[in-house]
């Protein structure tokens, strides 16, 4: 019995913080925008916390709520800069922004630069991590049915009649941004703590990739999808034995069919029915 | 008489919207046909059907060959040359590029020279202009080398989308006079139009399409002479 | 001023790699409207075919680049079949993220074929260092500097005097009034992701040969630098992307050079953010998605 909860404790500790950065991405991208910077806005939140609990000597919760503010800021930020861009250029923004911040971290020795930051104190437990996924899937579903999650998803249908029902585009766009960043924060602050090193090859477009297509391929429209999609990818090739390499083929391959064939994902609003 | 072109039960939709529902036309050689018809009546959706750029159901013949399914760079080697809406021209590649192009699918050799110099002896002003950008001529020019583009192949039959959009009146008298002797030279020509007069005066026979359905057919002089038309084209 | 000199010198010798790099990604941008983010891969399999040439054809060094190149043209028609051919016209994140999924996957398909660790190149140019005056410069710079030229300005001539150069232009322009003119649209957007991916295939060969080196992720970087030439030069003229790509190797050599050697790759990260925050949607503005 211990021996299969030593392997499946990391496996599902893994997906469960994989399920809230994408939650986070799903978020983010429920109002439009296409995101390749959440690998990077996780690894922010990773080093933040790492840096307050491990330097600083912070309570963990208060190192959370830090990386998450941090988030949300940076997110607000970055939504508001993309707000008028059609998505191609907006997207191609948030990889520059990725692969910036993760060239950044490189190069900050302060916080371990190209060797990483670490010495970071163990703080993710199983429980806590499902316990905050349980907390983002309720607060991901009264999303969905807000005011706020019916604003995203006109807005992402088409900017235009959004503006004319009177939504303010700008607003909704940058704040979902946002909320999306800070969630994915949480999510690097949970794994800084779990795998206890947070380096900048984390960040980078192709990390942020494999968050991508948890969303695409679970769904993209319904709070459901990325939880699925999150969990599904990640325990499937542990459950198959698939090694690391053969996972990102398959990620990798799937994203790029799924893309094709059905761009809106597995799990659509039609099919919760 | 033979047909050059025959189109049967033709249908275009875009998506779940239809354009174009169960039109059926005829070109026979040596004629000028018009289709006639207000903005969105299905007048370009139907001569992008005859040149495959949209997906089209129905049938449609060139000298009695099926050229419905064809891909749209095949269609041009069987002597089907476009004048399209809005002129379209390549405004990155010169006026003498633009007719290269034109020619694409024919060549460059000796054969596409002297057909160059037949087009500027019908448009002296483009051959002053040969080395220009296309993008840098007057409205009435470009139109002129649209059509230059289109005459450099030889083809037998020549589709034009609204020829006059966006013409001074008298640029474009002069345009459908030079229409006429394309036509006289034995090109036989499909022509949308929106001005209707000018359109019935050169050609020998009409379509009028509504809604994407066709509404009435006929010579030049029966349109001309029919209530509907006339109160809804010409203004009475 | 020597070592000015010297800098410069390496600069346009690396830059030229990145230029026609950027240079590839750019022209299918340009003509079909998509942004191949698996167009790194093409560069990795260039390095990798130049690797599997010396190890199992030859050791001549235009052998070792024809090897290298043929590889990278045979990835680039299979990533144009399988994830830019189904998806052309359509909205358009849709070929990004695709091409991203194809890039990602070839990553680590090179990486379980290759391993992690990168593979040797054996030197196939000997080693000589020639001098002029205070400056030095390798045999195998001159000749990475060379391809790329030689390479730079068949594109031009291709684009501007060749029948198909000129369909190019045109397919870019306007692809439905091109196919009516009788250019097979699918043939151009083929040959275009061919001549990108033969580009980026001799830039990973000359590379791999300068280095000594090829590595299943060596795309990764070379990718975003190129990206970063192709947002800074714009779309309107190849020209400008050759210059970016140059200018961008020199400042890497100079703040290398004068400042500290580990900022080099931050150099394009420092010239991204620049542009993103002054011109945020002008570099593009010149063709509207």
């Amino acid at each position: 019995m211990s021996d299969l909860a030593t392997f499946w404790t990391p496996v599902l500790i893994t997906a469960g913080i994989n399920s809230i950065i994408a939650l986070g991405l799903y978020i983010t991208m429920s109002s439009g925008p296409l995101s390749v910077a959440h690998a990077a806005l996780a690894g922010m939140g990773g080093y933040l916390g790492a840096v307050l609990t491990t330097n600083f000597g912070w309570p963990f919760p208060l190192a959370i709520v830090a990386g998450m503010a941090l988030g949300f800021v940076t997110g607000l930020l970055l939504g508001l800069l993309i707000v008028r861009m059609n998505e191609l250029v907006a997207g191609l923004t948030t990889l520059g922004f990725g692969e910036t911040m993760a060239v950044i971290a490189f190069n900050i020795d302060y916080i371990g630069g190209a060797n990483a930051f670490t010495g970071i104190p163990l703080r993710t437990t199983l429980p806590l991590v499902y316990g905050v996924l349980a907390v983002i899937l309720f607060a991901a579903w009264r999303y969905d049915h807000s005011r706020l999650g019916y604003a995203a998803r006109a807005t992402r249908d088409s900017t235009v009649t959004a503006d004319a029902m009177g939504i303010n585009v700008t607003w909704v766009k940058s704040f979902t941004f946002g909320i999306g960043a800070a969630i994915a924060a949480l999510g690097g602050v949970l794994r800084a703590h779990y795998i206890l090193v947070q380096g900048p090859e984390d960040m980078g477009f192709f990390v942020s990739v494999g968050f991508l297509i948890f969303v695409v391929f679970g769904g993209s429209y319904v709070f459901w999808g990325p939880f699925f999609g999150a969990m599904t990818l990640t325990i499937l090739p542990e459950l198959l034995r698939f090694s690391a390499q053969d996972r990102f083929i398959i990620y990798g391959i799937l994203l790029t069919v799924m893309v094709i064939l059905r761009p809106q994902g597995l799990i659509t609003r039609r099919s919760m029915r | 008489m033979s047909l050059l072109l025959r189109v049967r039960d033709l249908e275009v939709a875009y998506g779940a919207v239809p354009a174009v529902m169960g039109v059926a036309l005829e070109l026979p050689t040596g004629e000028i046909r018009a289709i006639l018809g207000a903005n969105g009546a299905g007048k370009s959706s139907t001569i992008k059907a005859i040149l495959g750029l949209v997906k089209a159901r129905g049938t449609i013949e060139l000298e009695g060959r099926p050229i419905h399914g064809l891909a749209t760079h095949r269609i041009h080697q069987h002597g089907v040359a476009w004048v399209p809406e809005g002129r379209q021209l390549f405004s990155t590649l010169t006026v003498h590029e633009n007719l290269e192009m034109g020619a694409f699918s024919r060549g460059n050799g000796p054969d596409f020279r002297s057909r160059v110099d037949q087009t500027f002896e019908m448009f002296p002003r483009l051959r002053e202009r040969r080395s220009q950008l296309a993008g840098s001529l007057s409205g009435g020019e470009q139109q002129m080398l649209a059509i230059a583009r289109a005459l450099v192949s030889e083809p037998r039959l020549l589709l034009m989308d609204e020829p006059s959009l966006g013409l001074a009146p008298k640029v474009v008298q002069r345009l459908f006079e030079q229409i006429q002797e394309i036509n006289a030279r034995g090109l036989s020509i499909l022509m949308v139009e929106q001005n209707a007069r000018q359109a019935l005066k050169i050609a020998h026979y009409a379509y009028l399409l509504e809604a994407g359905r066709l509404a009435a057919e006929g010579s030049a002089e029966t349109l001309m002479a029919s209530e509907d038309v006339q109160r809804a084209y010409l203004g009475g | 001023m020597a070592l000015f000199l010297q800098q410069v010198l390496n600069g346009l010798m690396i830059g030229s790699t990145y230029a026609i790099v950027a240079l590839g990604f750019s022209l299918v941008f340009s003509v079909m409207r998509v942004v191949n983010m698996a167009h790194p891969e093409f560069f990795m399999a260039g390095a990798f075919g130049a690797y599997l040439t010396i190890r199992y054809v030859t050791a001549n060094f235009f052998g070792v680049l024809a090897g290298g190149m043929l590889v990278a043209a045979v990835v680039g028609l299979v990533v144009e079949r399988l994830a830019i051919r189904p998806v052309r016209g359509r909205y358009v994140l849709i070929p990004f993220i695709a091409t991203s999924g194809v890039g990602l996957a070839l990553q680590h398909l090179a990486e379980r074929v290759f391993g992690s660790d990168p593979v040797a190149i054996p030197p196939v140019v000997p080693t000589v260092v020639y001098s002029l005056g205070p400056l030095s410069v390798t045999r195998m710079q001159l000749v990475t500097f060379a391809i790329a030229a030689v390479l730079m300005v068949g594109l031009r001539f291709y684009v501007r005097n060749t029948k198909w150069g000129r369909a190019t232009r045109a397919v870019a322009e306007r692809p439905e009034v091109a196919a009516a003119f009788g250019v097979d649209v699918d043939f151009v957007s083929r040959l275009t992701i061919g001549i990108s991916a033969l580009m980026a295939g001799a830039a990973g060969v000359s590379i791999g040969i300068l280095y000594t080196s090829a590595w299943a992720f060596m795309g990764l970087l070379y990718g975003l630098k190129s990206f970063v030439c192709m947002l800074v030069a714009g779309n309107r003229h190849i020209e400008g992307v050759m210059v970016i790509g140059l200018l961008l190797g020199v400042l890497e050599a100079l703040v290398s050079g004068y400042v500290t050697s580990t900022l080099r790759d931050a150099v394009a990260f420092g010239v991204l953010v620049v542009v993103l925050v002054v011109k945020p949607n002008g570099l593009f503005g010149s063709y509207s998605v």
